[in-house]
């Protein structure tokens, strides 16, 4: 047994202080300690980013994050996207769009997209492409989910009329 | 998964000192650790052996984006890839950088990725490389020996070799100001738009004086030799009016000049001829691009 690393990391607004060892990551933690399993491993290796977490509120991959490096920073998982019962704008624009079909990547995807949203609001359909163009979906064709994610992103613009069907 | 990180020892000092001193005491077992998207990733999948990893990111000295007093920027070993790309003072007077910055993975390693590792890494496809070789870039490195400077063009020696020896930490790129009438361009060619490691990738810059005819060129090539390189025929090629004839012959200088390989994602022939269109690309775009001064 190696020695473990206390840490103390925000989870989705909750403080948690974690016995970790220096081999795990912040996805291992995330899934296997806390049992935040929303966030999927694919690849572990940076690849598919179905792993991705917000990460003081920019994405990364929680599989190329070390545990002992997170220490004293905040983690949004996609268990934290919903608001006391209600989904989240991007999780409503997904369900409305069928952007969602096996899943597998919609936690990530919608990591990604909250990163994005967050630094622009209203981004153009290519930037939302580019904001995605690390998850892997093979499920989709990725049409619905950027639908979705601009959808969400017009639905929180002031004034702005849905007016996207292409 | 079975792709467990064996690593024995993690150190994240605060200072330079200890990091230095930290790399002295462990020997070969010893390795600096920065966003880890190259190293956890060689680790994992490589089998690369790491005894002990020796964190930089808390030294504060290695990190963020200032100016110097001739009007270039330092740019901290440790500031990431996402940084790079969306600073406005790289964005306004370098933007070549900020394109092969952002020419990187996807948002999510660029948000981990740090420029030093980019570079450090040495890999001849590095997206960075031939950016800051046209910039004439110079890299820091500290040692318990002191700070040297040591120019882009001097840094990379081999696939994943640079001059930088035991003990040496790289600290900082500096970026020397940019000249009235520069315009640089970085062009990457890659089957996938995001995600790809480049097949091939040029950049260029070019120093025009008022008349539009050109006074210096820098061309850097990507991916096609053992470390990224610069293309002084090509170069010599693009000095005075530059029109259809003297791109052409930069483009088949540039040819010539490449050491391509074959691998998986391309053949020496392809590449040689990628090197072509893509100077022609490149020189087209940074003579589009709006000179604004540092
Ligand atoms: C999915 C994926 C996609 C990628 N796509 C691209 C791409 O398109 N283009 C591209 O160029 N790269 C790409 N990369 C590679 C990688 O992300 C970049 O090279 C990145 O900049 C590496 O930086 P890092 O901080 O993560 O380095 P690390 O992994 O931390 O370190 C890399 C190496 O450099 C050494 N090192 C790091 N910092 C220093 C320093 N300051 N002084 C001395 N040595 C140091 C380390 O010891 C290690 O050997 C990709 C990687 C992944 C996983
Ligand atoms: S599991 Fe992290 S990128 Fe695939
Ligand atoms: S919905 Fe199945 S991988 Fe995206």
């Amino acid at each position: 047994m190696r020695d473990k690393t206390e840490i103390a990391v925000l989870v989705n607004g909750m403080r948690h202080v974690l016995g970790v060892t220096i081999n795990d990551t912040l996805l291992d933690v995330l899934r296997d300690h806390l049992g935040l399993t929303g966030t999927k491993e694919g690849c572990a290796a940076g690849d598919c980013c179905a792993c991705t977490v917000l990460l003081d509120g920019r994405p990364v991959n929680s599989c190329l994050v070390l545990a002992v490096e997170a220490d004293g920073v905040q983690v949004t998982t996609i268990e934290g996207l919903a608001q006391e019962g209600k989904l989240d704008p991007l999780q409503e624009a997904f369900v409305q769009e069928g952007a969602v079909q096996c899943g597998f990547c919609t936690p990530g995807m919608l990591m990604s997209a909250k990163g994005l949203l967050r630094v622009n609001p209203k981004p153009s359909e290519a930037e939302v492409r580019k904001g995605i163009a690390g998850n892997l979906c093979r499920c989709t064709g990725y049409v619905r989910i950027v639908r979705a994610i601009l959808r969400a992103s017009d639905s929180t613009a002031v004034c702005q009329p849905v007016a996207r069907e292409k | 998964m079975e792709k467990y990180l064996s690593f024995r020892e993690y150190y994240a000092p605060a200072t330079q000192q200890e990091a230095l001193q930290l790399l002295l005491e462990n020997g070969p077992a010893g390795r600096l650790l920065a966003g880890g998207t190259d190293l956890l990733v060689a680790m994992r999948d490589k089998g690369l052996g790491a005894e002990r990893l020796i964190s930089i990111k808390k030294i504060s000295d290695f990190g963020g984006i200032g100016w110097m007093p001739d009007g270039g920027v330092r740019i901290g070993a440790t500031t990431t890839l996402y940084e790079v790309e969306h600073s406005a003072a790289v964005k306004r007077a370098w933007p070549v950088l900020s394109q092969a910055a952002g020419a990187i993975g996807s948002v999510q390693i660029r948000n981990l990725g740090t420029i030093g590792g980019n570079v450090a890494n040495a890999s001849p496809a590095a997206d960075t490389a031939p950016a800051l070789l046209v910039l004439d870039a110079e890299m820091e490195i500290v040692s318990a020996s002191g700070r040297k400077i040591v120019s882009a063009d001097r840094f990379f020696t081999a696939p994943g070799k640079t001059v930088m020896e035991r003990g040496e930490i790289l600290a900082a790129i500096r970026v020397p100001p940019s000249a009235t009438g520069a315009r640089a361009a970085y062009v990457k060619f890659a089957p996938r738009q995001a995600m790809d490691i480049a097949v091939v990738g040029v950049a260029v810059a070019l120093k025009l004086d008022g008349d539009g005819r050109c006074r210096e060129a820098r061309v850097a090539l990507g991916a096609v030799g053992p470390t990224p390189m610069r293309a002084r025929g090509a170069e010599a090629a693009l000095v005075g009016e530059i029109d259809e004839r003297s791109v052409e012959t930069a483009a088949r200088e540039a040819s010539a000049e490449a050491k391509p390989i074959s691998d998986v994602r391309a053949s020496g022939s392809y590449r040689r001829h990628l090197v072509g269109v893509l100077i022609k690309r490149a020189v087209k775009l940074a003579l589009a691009r709006e000179h604004a001064a540092a």
